[in-house]
């Protein structure tokens, strides 16, 4: 090493400003694995409860009909009449469609005789 | 507070957080390379214990993540570097004019240059000590170096001759 490279090398450098320390290490505190267990810390009634509750959740989920289920529920025809339903239903529509003459007897009324 | 951290930090800190800012010419960029090597070391706390020399392995974590901030300021627009106090401020006039000289000059060094001429001067590396860090050869490291020198005395030829 020569003169100018010993000159250069005696030139102190600066130290880390006031305040570094403690904010580094603060920030490196947070990252360290027990400082990360404490934002989940093991609380047995707690994580129970919550496992309790998606094995509800699981438990309804899954004991109703699927969802292809309902679907096919849904597009499928319905049972095909009996006969007595057949029969039941052809007179409703038989009085149905005398409704409109029954009605037209019942509105033509003599004007003269009121 | 981890009492280990504290410990690294007091034998090594004030060197990382030099070689830091002397790369990347910013407090704010040096800063944050450091807390970035404490908090990997936080995360991982056998990261130094299975290193062979700790100095060289903490300063090649804080040349990586300098060279990586460099890269990705670059990407993005680099904005304006303020002024950095590289040195400590002296108590004679002439020689704060002769540090604030050599502050400059060796700005305008390419980074890969600034690293080895810091490792070389002011961390009293050898040669194939600054090449395991840099991860570069020994013959390398010592070219830039001498490259870096001869730039910085032609630069400071001014300065230097008038203080001796």
């Amino acid at each position: 090493m020569n003169d100018f490279e010993k000159r250069l090398a005696e030139i102190p450098l600066n130290p880390a400003p006031a305040g570094w320390r403690e904010a580094i290490l603060a920030a490196a505190e947070k990252e360290t694995p027990r400082a990360r267990a404490t934002i989940f810390p093991w609380r047995p009634v707690a994580w129970g409860a919550l496992a309790a509750c998606w094995v509800l959740i699981g438990f309804f989920n899954f004991s109703g009909p699927g969802r292809g289920e309902i679907h096919s529920l849904a597009i499928a025809p319905g049972r095909t009449p009996t006969a007595p339903q057949m029969a039941e239903y052809f007179e409703r529509h038989r009085l149905l469609l005398r409704w409109p003459a029954a009605t037209e007897t019942i509105f033509q009324i003599d004007r003269s005789k009121i | 507070m981890s009492a280990d951290l504290a410990a690294i930090y007091d034998a090594y800190g004030g060197a990382l957080i030099a070689f830091a800012r002397n790369l990347t010419r910013s407090d704010a960029d040096a800063r944050d390379v450091t807390q970035e090597i404490f908090c990997r070391l936080a995360r991982n706390p056998v990261l130094l214990a299975e290193a062979r020399s700790p100095r060289a392995f903490l300063l090649t974590m804080a040349y990586r993540l300098a060279v990586d901030l460099h890269r990705r300021r670059a990407v993005r627009e680099r904005h304006a570097a303020g002024p950095v106090e590289v040195f400590a401020p002296p108590a004679h006039p002439d020689e704060t004019h002769f540090r604030q000289a050599v502050a400059v000059a060796m700005s305008e060094l390419p980074e890969e240059q600034r690293a080895v001429i810091h490792l070389k001067l002011w961390e009293a590396l050898t040669f194939e000590e600054i090449a395991a860090v840099l991860d570069l050869s020994a013959h390398t490291a010592a070219s830039r170096y001498r490259y870096g020198i001869d730039k910085l005395r032609s630069l400071l030829r001014p300065v230097y001759e008038e203080i001796l």
